[in-house]
C-alpha cells in the first residue's frame, strides 16, 4: 500500500444477544467470543463490500486493500456471557432423524464495540460506507447497529491482541494485568487469494485461510459460573 | 381516486417490547417432571427470562407456508411438506441433489428462509499391489492403501432475509410463577404424574431484521435469480404478512395449554428505502423509540406504534403499499460514496 493510512473508528451498538463462536470449538457446544476477531471483521467487510459494490469491484479493487489493512476491535464495557442449551435434529443419510442436544454460550454487551481499520487515504469513503452497513457479525442473528464512523487511533492497551504480539512487546512493557484470553482468527497472511476467501458458491471459507491464534482481550472476568461469566472492560496496560 | 406511490424496501427492522402474560413459550427442558424456562444473564449482572429466536422464526415460517400456498407461490416438494431442513431435505439417497441454486430459489420459502446443504465428500480407500521388479530373482509384491475423497457434491446455500433475536424479559418487568399441573401417564396403570411447569410474565424487547432486496437474489454471488417483479412482490407481501401474525398471535411451546396473553405492543419499524442497513436498537433501552425516531433520514423511514392496533395498521399498510427494492437499485458507484 502506498501513500497515508487513516485510522477509521467505527462504532457498533448490539441491539440483542449475540453469539460468535470461538475457533475450534465443536458447532454443537459451542463457546462464545465477547467480541468478533479480525478475520472476522474483514470477512464482513468483504461481505458488506460486495452487497454495496458488487463482486467485480470488491475482489479487484477492494480486497487487496482488505486482507493487508491493520484491524484492532475493542469489546464492549461489560459483556455477559450465559450457556443455551439447543434442542438438535440430526437427519442421517437414510434420512432418518433423531434427536440430540447441545449447547451454544451467547452474549450480551452493555456499551458500545469499536472497530479500527488503518485504510489508504483515498479510500476512507468507500471504507466508512462499508462500516456503516455491517448489519451483523459471524452469525446472521448476532444482529449489530453501526452508531458512527470517526478519525481516531486506538489507543495502546484498549483492543485486543493476539498472545504473539503481545509477547514481542512484553520484552519491553511488563505492566500487564491479567486479563481475559480465547482463540481468535486472523487470516494466514497478507497474500491470501480471493479464490481462497470467497467462492462463487458460498462455501466455507477454507481451514487454510484464517489462522486461530490466542488472543488477549482488555476485559476482565468479575464473575464466573458453570453456566455463565461476567467480564468488564479493562485496558490491558 | 388518489394515486399512491408505493414504499420502496431495501431492508426492514421490527425493534419491540412485548408484553407477554402467563407463557412458557421457550424453555431449554426438562429435569425429571420439573420444565425449566430459558434464561439469559445480562451484562449489568441480572438474569432475566428470554425467549428464542428459532422458535419464532419456525413460527413465521409455518405461517409463511400457508399465506404462500394461498396466494399461489410455488414451494418445494420439501417445504410443501414443512420440512425444516428445506432444500436440503431434496438430497437424494446417494447424497447428490439435482437442483442447482437458481432451481431451488422457485420455492418461495427457501428463498425467504434460507437453505444450507453442505458438501460432502465421500472418502474412498483404494488398495493397490505392485510388484517389486528390482528383485529380479523373486519379484516382491508391495501393498499400499489410499484414502482418496471424492466430492459428492458442492455446498449449495441461501442466507435467510429474515433473523430474529432472543426475546429478553426487562430485568425490572419480568416474574414467573410455578404452576403444579397433572397429567396421565403414557401407559396403562401409570397413573397420574405431577408435572411442574413455570409459567413467565414480562415486557420482552425483541429485535426482527428482514432484507426484502435479498427475494429472489442468490446472496453468495448477488446475482438476481427472480427477475419477475410481481413474484418478487408476492413473496414480500406474503414475508409481511406472517410477520404481522407472528407477533399479533404468538406461539411456541406448550401454547395448547398455556397459549400467551398478548397484553401490549410497542416500537418501531425502521424500513430502509435504499442499499444499506435498516438500524435496530435494543428495546431493552428506555428511550429506545426516540433514539430510532432520530435516526430517520432522507432514505429511511421511522414508524413508531404504541398498541397493537397501531403496529396492525402499519404492517397492513406496508403489505399494501410497498415493494421489494429491484435488482437496479442494488450497487452503489464508489464514486458515490462521498
Amino acid at each position: 500500500m502506498t501513500g497515508n493510512q487513516i485510522w477509521l473508528c467505527a462504532e457498533y451498538h448490539f441491539p440483542t444477544d449475540y453469539s460468535l463462536r470461538v475457533p475450534l470449538s465443536s458447532a454443537t457446544s459451542a463457546l462464545a467470543l465477547p467480541a468478533p476477531g479480525p478475520a472476522t471483521v474483514r470477512l464482513a467487510i468483504i461481505r458488506v463490500g460486495i452487497e454495496l459494490f458488487g463482486v467485480d469491484q470488491v475482489r479487484d479493487k477492494l480486497f487487496p486493500i482488505i486482507r493487508a489493512i491493520p484491524v484492532r476491535i475493542k469489546p464492549p464495557a461489560r459483556v455477559a456471557i450465559s450457556k443455551q442449551f439447543l434442542q438438535l435434529i440430526k437427519v442421517s443419510d437414510s434420512g432418518q432423524s433423531g434427536q440430540s442436544v447441545g449447547y451454544r454460550e451467547v452474549a450480551q454487551a452493555d456499551g458500545a464495540m469499536s472497530v479500527f481499520i488503518n485504510v489508504p487515504d483515498h479510500t476512507v469513503n468507500i471504507f466508512t460506507r462499508i462500516l456503516w452497513d455491517v448489519g451483523y457479525w459471524g452469525q446472521a442473528s448476532s444482529l449489530t447497529c453501526c452508531l458512527g464512523v470517526s478519525n481516531r487511533r486506538p489507543q495502546p492497551g484498549e483492543c485486543a491482541t493476539s498472545l504473539a504480539t503481545a509477547w514481542k512487546k512484553s520484552s519491553r512493557d511488563n505492566n500487564k494485568r491479567a486479563a481475559f484470553t480465547c482463540l481468535a482468527t486472523e487470516f494466514r497472511d497478507h497474500h491470501v487469494s480471493w479464490r481462497e476467501v470467497v467462492t462463487s458458491a458460498g462455501n466455507n471459507v477454507a481451514n487454510a485461510v484464517v489462522k486461530p491464534e490466542i488472543y488477549i482481550w482488555p476485559l476482565q472476568i468479575i464473575e464466573q459460573y458453570s453456566s455463565h461469566k461476567l467480564l468488564i472492560f479493562q485496558s490491558i496496560y | 381516486m388518489p394515486q399512491h406511490t408505493k414504499l420502496t424496501v431495501y431492508e426492514l427492522s421490527l425493534n419491540v417490547r412485548l408484553h407477554l402474560e402467563a407463557h412458557s413459550m421457550s424453555n431449554i427442558g426438562s429435569a425429571g417432571n420439573r420444565l425449566l424456562p430459558r434464561r439469559q444473564l445480562l451484562a449489568d449482572g441480572t438474569e432475566v427470562d428470554a425467549i428464542s429466536g428459532n422458535i419464532q422464526k419456525h413460527h413465521h415460517a409455518d405461517i409463511l407456508a400457508n399465506y404462500m400456498n394461498a396466494m399461489g407461490i410455488l414451494l418445494c416438494p420439501a417445504c410443501a411438506k414443512r420440512d425444516g431442513r428445506r432444500a436440503a431435505a431434496l438430497v437424494d439417497k446417494t447424497g447428490r441433489i439435482s437442483l442447482n441454486i437458481d432451481e431451488i430459489l422457485t420455492c418461495g420459502m427457501c428463498d425467504a428462509h434460507g437453505f444450507l446443504v453442505p458438501s460432502k465428500n465421500k472418502p474412498e480407500i483404494v488398495r493397490t499391489e505392485e510388484t517389486d521388479i528390482d528383485g529380479e530373482d523373486q519379484p516382491k509384491k508391495k501393498k499400499s492403501t489410499k484414502v482418496i475423497k471424492t466430492k459428492v457434491r458442492d455446498r449449495l446455500s441461501k442466507h435467510s432475509l429474515i433473523e430474529f433475536s432472543y426475546g429478553l424479559a426487562l430485568p425490572e418487568n419480568f416474574t414467573d410463577t410455578p404452576q403444579l399441573l397433572t397429567r396421565t401417564g403414557d401407559e396403562k396403570g401409570d397413573g397420574q404424574m405431577l408435572v411442574h411447569q413455570i409459567t413467565r410474565s414480562g415486557f420482552y424487547g425483541q429485535c426482527v431484521r428482514y432484507t426484502a432486496a435479498g427475494i429472489g437474489v442468490d446472496t453468495n454471488t448477488r446475482r438476481l435469480v427472480i427477475a419477475d417483479e410481481a413474484e418478487r412482490l408476492r413473496r414480500h407481501q406474503a414475508i409481511l404478512s406472517a410477520l404481522r401474525d407472528d407477533f399479533l398471535s404468538p406461539s411456541g411451546a406448550l401454547t395448547s395449554s398455556t397459549l400467551p396473553h398478548l397484553a401490549g405492543l410497542a416500537g418501531v419499524v425502521m424500513i430502509q428505502t435504499q442499499i444499506g442497513r435498516a438500524p435496530t436498537y435494543s428495546p431493552l433501552a428506555k428511550d429506545f423509540i426516540e433514539r430510532l425516531a432520530a435516526m430517520k433520514n432522507e432514505q429511511r423511514v421511522t414508524k413508531p406504534f404504541h398498541t397493537v392496533d397501531e403496529f396492525s395498521a402499519i404492517m397492513d399498510d406496508l403489505i399494501a403499499n410497498s415493494l421489494p427494492a429491484g435488482h437496479g437499485q442494488l450497487l452503489l458507484s464508489q464514486e458515490n460514496t462521498a
